[in-house]
């Protein structure tokens, strides 16, 4: 055990590295078969206030064989006494030295976490690629939704999964104990039974091709190695593992409440959005289950705040009727709820009304343009006429802190859909002159899997101007706050999100030279990443380009939704043409995913 | 009438637990107060707030042999019962071991001092004894310290109503210092090393929070 007392005197934000919380699980060292050390690359309250990441935990120590205990990346004054010191990186929960586990699991939710992979494995003196690890190593293993494109931290890794965790994870534990207990055991014995359960990627099992400076192929190097990964998923969410024991942190974590996962999947298509495609079929949890979630979670944490989590609430089929049931019965303890993505309808307005009751907060929509033609080709389905409509009412009712999301950057977007945007923002000025407007603009990311992942990832110059247009007609108002996401952020977000595997190394490089934090604005030193890309004779724009249709794209061996079907998306997209709401065995336009029937 | 009740609680918080800060630490209380079912009351208005009132907050990093918080409930309990329920919800290096009704929340005024046990090493022994031997004429020093969002002078030694020390090993020193609140405020242990030319690394700090009797 590291006595972690002695380095904490002096670093920021000490609580972070000391455990203690509530519903943490520590479990007999010498009682287990499996140790696994999950890990978040990011700081605390970045990794704390991650669903997935806390589903895992409990997915695993649910188990009486196995224990898991949670590492995140340290900051950079605790990681420099570390180094300084040579203390190896330790778990909050018995502050043991990650490499003495059986596995290292990364969660994997942002692109620009990346570089904290590095930190983690390197503290733990365990080598960053998986070719330099020996069978002695702990094995190193990754999920999460950035896994949907696996190639730019595929060297990383040993076993990479694609999917829900919920059914699979279990599959891959009993693997690894039986083969772990068997004494001669060496790790391609490991990967061939690995490699037949769904949703298993072991990268070091293919062959990856360039021409020209271009990813050309992936090829598997064994008769045995699948063709293609097909992303595992719950069928059955309503009866899946969800945690209602969940972890509550001693220090002000970002989403700092409980979370329900009350719907998984999106109907909408909204073609830009990573998320509508990568956690389809749409299934939902009932009513009854949901209000006995929420229920065991207040009594286990005591949170006065809990979210019903969804990718668009309004769509959830009952959701008026469990909002009604929620408030009625928790409204009392003075228990508040909060339902993320909310559509920007006179429908969603009576349900934020009605949850408002306990905690009053401001009103949040992403209508992510002003301009209805653009909003046509990213397929958002939103009326101007109808969204004046709700903020009229909303105004009536006596909001007046209102949040919009945009984007700059997206698809066929020219200077007048700009214009648009700020006609849009002044005639919300007219039907409300108090209203305070806070606009988040952020830079379109083509994402793999989605209608727009063959799409332009637009140029610094561009976005400046269109930035400047902005500024130059809303900011002068005293009632507006504008905020434009950083574009170099965006931009290795977006090389990230489409990049092959040749990023690894240049991720290994830049991080050599002391990047950290890339998700934070202040870390964030975009030379050191220039400089990266150089030494490796890779052109980042390589990977921002409109690539051509016809082009192999790196993660076309993952299989999300199938390819045709986004082609069409995409054409449709060109032509501003909308796509109907999807719903199964009703109106599908047939984009591949099963539906567990 | 409404009905609140003021109980007034001491604790103890060692260890890990010391790197808690005051708001964190008040959110962690006012989710143990509803796990364990207590019923603490909300502030009124948008955003209802448990009713705990901290006096002068513990600094992050600084263990406590006893500090007090003043909680407000909706009606009475036995403070037995207050003690374990809460006790039941929080992890062992933070203990409630004392609890009394009240008559209004007054933590502030009701502080009489804070005495503090300050474990220091000094690499110069000899000249920071004598230092010591000499405190005396260090009576009119002035340091600069933090009070609030604005800096101040103060004098040290307004506030200190006893001093002593015992060499535990080495360079490792135990210093005990007893000490008053004037005018509202309180010197931080730290804030009494600053005295010293030879000023010694402090390598630990745990205070105690002392009331009026």
């Amino acid at each position: 055990m590291i006595d972690v007392d002695r380095l904490l005197s002096d670093v920021e934000k000490p609580s972070r590295y000391i455990g203690n919380e509530h519903n943490i699980v520590i479990k007999t060292w010498s009682d287990i078969k499996l140790k696994v050390a999950l890990a978040f690359p990011d700081l605390y309250e970045i990794g704390m206030s991650h669903l997935g990441f806390q589903i895992i935990y409990y997915l695993l120590n649910r188990r009486e064989d196995v224990l898991c205990e949670r590492v995140f990346v340290p900051g950079i004054d605790l990681e420099r006494k570390l180094r300084d010191e040579r203390i190896p990186l330790f778990t909050l929960e018995t502050k043991r030295p990650i490499n003495e586990f059986d596995w290292i699991a990364f969660s994997l939710a942002y692109e620009l976490t990346y570089s904290g992979i590095i930190t983690i494995l390197d503290l733990a003196n365990v080598p960053v690629f998986s070719k330099e690890r020996a069978e002695s190593h702990p094995l190193i293993v990754a999920g999460g939704p950035t896994v949907l494109n696996p190639e730019p931290i595929a060297d990383f890794f040993d076993i990479i999964f694609i999917g829900e965790a919920e059914e699979a994870l279990d599959e891959i534990v009993d693997i690894y104990i039986k083969w772990k207990e068997e004494t001669k055991r060496s790790k391609e014995e490991l990967f061939k039974a690995l490699s037949k359960v769904e949703g298993v990627y072991i990268p070091s099992l293919y062959e990856v091709e360039y021409k020209n400076g271009k990813f050309f192929n992936l090829t598997p190097k064994y008769d045995w190695t699948p063709k293609v990964i097909k992303r595992r998923i719950v069928y059955d969410l309503d009866n899946t593992f969800f945690p209602t024991k969940p972890l509550v942190p001693l220090q002000q974590v970002v989403h700092d409440r409980g979370f329900v996962e009350i719907m998984r999947g999106c109907q909408r298509n909204c073609r830009f959005c990573f998320a509508g495609y990568i956690y389809r079929p749409k299934r939902y949890r009932s009513v009854e289950k949901i209000i006995n979630y929420v229920r065991e979670i207040i009594k286990n944490t005591g949170y006065e705040e809990i979210s019903l989590l969804s990718l668009s609430s309004s769509d959830y089929p009952e959701i008026e009727r469990l909002v009604n049931l929620l408030t009625e019965e928790f409204s009392k303890e003075l228990v508040s709820f909060s339902l993320p993505s909310l559509r920007a309808d006179n429908f969603s307005l009576s349900l934020a009304e009605k949850i408002s009751k306990v905690r009053k907060s401001g009103l949040t929509f992403a209508i992510e343009s002003g301009s209805e033609r653009l909003r046509k080709v990213i397929n958002k389905g939103l009326r101007e006429e109808d969204f004046l409509k709700t903020l009229e009412i909303a105004f009536q009712k006596g909001w007046n802190n209102i949040k919009l999301y945009f984007m700059l950057g997206l698809p066929t977007e020219t200077n007048d859909d700009i214009y648009q945007t700020i006609d849009l923002v002044y005639k919300i000025l007219k039907l409300n002159k108090k209203v305070k407007l806070h606009l988040s603009f952020s830079v379109f990311i083509p994402k793999p899997h989605t209608p727009f992942q063959w799409e332009r990832f637009e140029d610094k110059g561009i976005i400046e101007a269109r930035k400047q247009v902005l500024f130059k007609h809303l900011n002068k108002k005293k009632n507006i706050v504008i905020d434009i996401h950083d574009y170099n952020m965006s931009f290795l977000e977006a090389v990230f999100s489409r990049g092959d595997r040749r990023l690894a190394k240049v991720i290994f490089d830049s991080w050599s030279k002391g990047s950290r934090l890339e998700g934070w604005k202040e870390y964030l030193n975009l030379t050191l990443w220039k400089e990266a890309f150089s030494e490796n004779n890779i052109d980042p724009t390589t990977y921002t380009r409109e690539i051509d249709i016809n082009e192999k794209l790196p993660w076309d061996h993952i299989f999300v939704v199938s390819k045709n079907y986004l082609i069409k998306e995409r054409e449709k997209a060109h032509k501003g043409l909308e796509s109907g709401a999807c719903e199964w065995k009703v109106l599908c336009d047939f984009c591949g995913v099963k539906h567990g029937e | 009438m409404e009905n609140r009740v003021v109980y007034r609680l001491a604790f103890f918080k060692l260890n890990l637990l010391k790197y808690v800060g005051a708001n964190d630490f008040l959110n962690f209380l006012g989710r143990a107060l509803r796990r364990a079912n207590i019923p603490v009351k909300y502030s009124e208005g948008y955003n209802p707030r448990p009713l705990i009132s901290l006096g002068f907050p513990c600094p992050v990093g600084v263990e406590s042999r006893r500090e007090y918080i003043d909680l407000t409930l909706q009606e009475d309990m036995e403070e037995k019962e207050l003690i374990k329920k809460l006790n039941d919800q929080i992890p062992n290096d933070i203990r409630f071991y004392e609890a009394y009704k009240i008559k209004k929340s007054s933590l502030i005024e009701d502080t009489y001092g804070i005495d503090y046990e300050l474990y220091i090493f000094t690499h110069l022994k000899d000249p920071f004894l004598l230092e010591f031997k000499n405190l005396d004429s260090l009576e009119h020093r002035k340091i600069l310290a933090r009070r609030g969002n604005s800096i101040k002078e103060i004098k040290p030694f307004d506030y200190i109503k006893e001093i002593s020390y015992q060499n535990l090993r080495d360079n490792i020193f135990l210093i005990k210092l007893k000490t008053i609140k004037l005018e509202n405020t309180i010197l931080r242990g730290e804030e009494f090393l600053e005295l010293f030319y030879i000023k010694p690394v402090l390598i630990k700090q745990i205070r105690e929070v002392i009331l009026n009797v």
